[in-house]
């Protein structure tokens, strides 16, 4: 099963623009999904996470429910703690959230929603991922499952 | 020939991002930076006709040419065939990367690498099509 993952970024309170950035990836499940982005979203940070810390809080998760993980990083040549906190909202939306401790870093915080809904097949997942192509193409489906795509 | 074009947003202080990459076919970079910037230009200054735009930017000199869009003077600057820079009133407003991607396999490729976090394996076919199949991830 693919699933989409729209990404809504904020900081200092403020959609950031452009305020969502969808993308793709295959899973078992929707928090599987979600936990995936998660982890690429962590990497980005290059925060030094515990991830199997963050694995262990976010498949303990209820709807509702929230963890913190905390981790030291250097900013700006200072040792600071970035405090990273994941919310659930039902299966489908997540926030995440880094505070950095400190007050000369607290304007770097900033905090981001995913929201995943199930798409469904590889030629789902294809038609969604053509949309960003304006050339016309077209699609077939094969009896073994994948997809071929040609020029018009 | 397929390209990609990522439009960032310039001169918002925090605010600066990239829209969503579009995958488009042209003949050469001039050719998709012009289509792609006359629908920007066009979308300040819905009056401004195909050929005026390309009257300007095919034949800019110095690097740059300008628009006046009726609401103020909107300006193109080409860096290189790859980037340039839109500045409406003089000040930065859009920065275009136009990225050369080769035929419908190599579009196909970047488009998957760029939107998917999943395996897929990309081939070419004799016909010319492209066929793509789930991989391990």
């Amino acid at each position: 099963m693919y699933y989409s993952l729209t990404v809504t970024y904020s900081q200092e309170g403020r959609d950031v623009i452009p305020p969502v950035r969808r993308t793709f990836r295959g899973a078992s499940s929707l928090p599987s999904a979600a936990f995936r982005k998660i982890l690429d979203l962590l990497l980005e940070e290059d925060l030094g996470i515990d991830t199997h810390q963050v694995e262990l809080g976010f498949f303990g998760l209820e709807d509702g429910g929230s963890f913190r993980v905390d981790c030291s990083c250097v900013f700006e040549e200072k040792e600071v703690v970035v405090t990273l906190q994941v919310l659930r909202n039902g299966r489908h939306l997540y926030r995440i959230h880094f505070v950095p401790e400190g007050s000369e870093v607290r304007k770097y915080e900033w905090y981001c929603s995913i929201d995943v809904s199930p798409i469904g097949s590889l030629p789902d997942l294809l038609r969604e991922v053509l949309t960003s192509v304006e050339t016309p193409l077209e699609e077939e489906t094969t009896e073994d499952g994948s997809v071929l795509i040609r020029e018009i | 020939m397929y390209y990609l074009v990522k439009e960032s947003i310039l001169g918002v202080e925090d605010l600066d991002g990239i829209f969503t990459p579009v995958y488009l076919e042209a003949v050469s970079h001039q050719e998709m930076a012009a289509s792609y910037l006359f629908g920007l230009v066009n979308s300040v200054a819905p009056e401004m006709v195909r050929e005026e735009f390309n009257l300007g930017f095919f034949e800019m000199t110095g690097g740059s040419c300008e628009f006046d869009t009726g609401e103020g003077v909107l300006s193109i600057e080409r860096e290189n065939e790859e980037r340039y820079l839109v500045s409406k009133n003089g000040l930065a407003w859009r920065e275009i990367i136009v990225l050369e991607l080769g035929d419908l396999r190599k579009m196909v490729d970047r488009l998957v690498s760029d939107h998917v976090g999943a395996k897929i394996v990309v081939e070419d076919l004799e016909d010319g099509s492209v066929r793509l199949a789930p991989g391990k991830d």
